[in-house]
Order: C-alpha cells, then structure tokens, then sequence
C-alpha cells in the first residue's frame, strides 16, 4: 500500500496573488496551483490513499 | 471526503487566531467527520508554546486526533520560521504525551532536529514530503533517519505535498535518492529504508488504535 500522507486541496478563489507569486520559488521548476477535489483524486490514482 | 470517500481522508486546518478557532474545529471533526488536524506555526505565526493551542492539543488527545504540522521553513517572506523549530515539539510532546504530532518536510533545514525529537518522543513522527528535489539535502535526511534508527521504528512517512510535487516524481525521487553518491565511498540509503518509507502506513500509527479505512 501507498498513502500520501501530505495533500494539500484548495479552490482558485483561496489562493492568493502572494503566496501564488511566492510558489515560483518553492521549487526548480514550475509549480502548478491547482488543487481542487476533482484534480487531487486525478493526481492520486497511483496511491492507495491520501490524506488532504 | 464526500466525493472520493474510498481515496480521501480529510484534515481540517486551523487558525488559532480566529476567536472561532475551536468551533470550527468541533464542527470539522464532529459535524463533518475530519479525522485530524493541520496546522501551520510559521503560516499562522502562532507558537505551538502559545497558550491558544493549549485547548486544541487537550481536544486532539481528548477526540484521538493526530496533529500534523507544517514545520521547518517556508518560501513566504513574512513567515517567522523561529517558529517552525523542531524543539517546540519536544516541549509540547512531554507536556501532552499521548498526542500524536507529525512534523512535515522533516523541519527542514532543522532535520537533525526532526529525527532526535521524533526519536525520543514516542507519539511523534515525521514525513518526507517536498524534499527530493534537494538531492543533496535529502540524502544527509535520510542517512540520518537511518542511522538514528527512525525509520525502522516506523517514524518517517512518505508524502508528496501535492501540488508543489507529484507522486510519480516524489516516488522517483526517493527511490533516486542514491543517484549523487555513486562511485563514491559515502554511505547508501538502504533498499530498505526506501521501501518502508515509501510503503509506511500513518492509519496504523497517527491514532491510537489504529484508523480503519
């Protein structure tokens, strides 16, 4: 078994103008922001579970 | 939760600086079902020695809740990383022994840190997320979980921190985690180590008892 202990979920609207600036230099390369329900359980399909 | 129950267990996060936090809190949990709580010292710039977590440390030991915490640094320039430092852990941990804490990221850059407090406190633990793509940084982490015997103890937990990484990435990126270190005399992370954190498994160790999902 797999589990993700560590997901973050959010809509478009929680995000705001600095930390979605401050997310640039979070890590090499790009960082995408979205994290809503329908796209954390796409990103999950190869772990068992995820804690969100 | 809802939506994806067979996929999804869900924490609620708290800001202990809303005058609400703790009915919100209540409502998480006993209204909608969360199973645990995050919170975020250097986000929220509340110490975990400030005495507005008192009442939520009593809750989670009261309602068996795991408390996993954002703790080492962060990119956000107004962040009081002081906050983030593993050491409060160890004050809360023997303050209120039988809450579960998980810290995040290691506490990194304080990861030393991490696994001593995590190593002495039998109700903490710690996970990996977010940290693979710091070669460097993250083959020291885990050499020194390894040598500090935590993982083995079944203390580190696997986790990707989406949607700052993925999960084929994360997983890759451990399973590389000896990639800098070849041809070289250093010392490996064990097959083993990788493994077991890749595959622990925080339901049967985050709450007393266990969870049954």
């Amino acid at each position: 078994m797999i589990v993700d202990c560590h997901v973050n979920i959010w809509e478009p609207q929680h995000v705001r103008p600095l930390f979605a600036a401050g997310t640039k230099t979070a890590r090499p390369g790009e960082v995408g922001i979205a994290a809503d329900a329908d796209t954390l359980h796409a990103a999950m399909k190869d772990v068992d579970k995820a804690i969100i | 939760m809802k939506k994806y129950p067979d996929k999804f267990v869900g924490f609620a996060a708290l800001d202990p600086r809303r005058p609400d936090a703790m009915d919100l809190l209540k409502r998480a949990v006993e209204d909608h079902g969360l199973k645990g709580i995050k919170f975020g010292p250097i986000y929220n710039g509340v110490s975990l020695l400030d005495p507005r977590m008192e009442p939520v440390y009593r809750y989670c030991v009261k309602h068996n809740l795991p408390l996993t915490m954002h703790m080492g640094t962060t990119f956000a320039t107004n962040a009081p990383v002081e906050l983030g430092r593993p050491v409060d852990v160890d004050t809360i941990a023997m303050r209120h022994p039988d809450l579960k804490m998980i810290m995040a990221h290691m506490a990194h850059p304080w990861w030393e840190e991490c696994i001593v407090v995590a190593r002495k406190q039998p109700n903490v633990f710690c996970e990996v997320s977010a940290l693979f793509y710091r070669p460097w940084q993250f083959w020291n982490i885990l050499v020194c979980a390894q040598e500090y015997r935590i993982v083995e103890h079944e203390k580190i937990f696997w986790g990707t921190d989406f949607p700052f990484t993925g999960v084929a990435e994360s997983i890759a990126g451990l399973r590389a985690v000896n990639r800098l270190v070849e041809g070289t005399a250093l010392p490996r992370v064990a097959n083993e180590t990788i493994e077991r954190i890749l595959h622990s498994n925080p339901f049967a160790h985050w709450w007393h008892g266990g969870l049954a999902v």
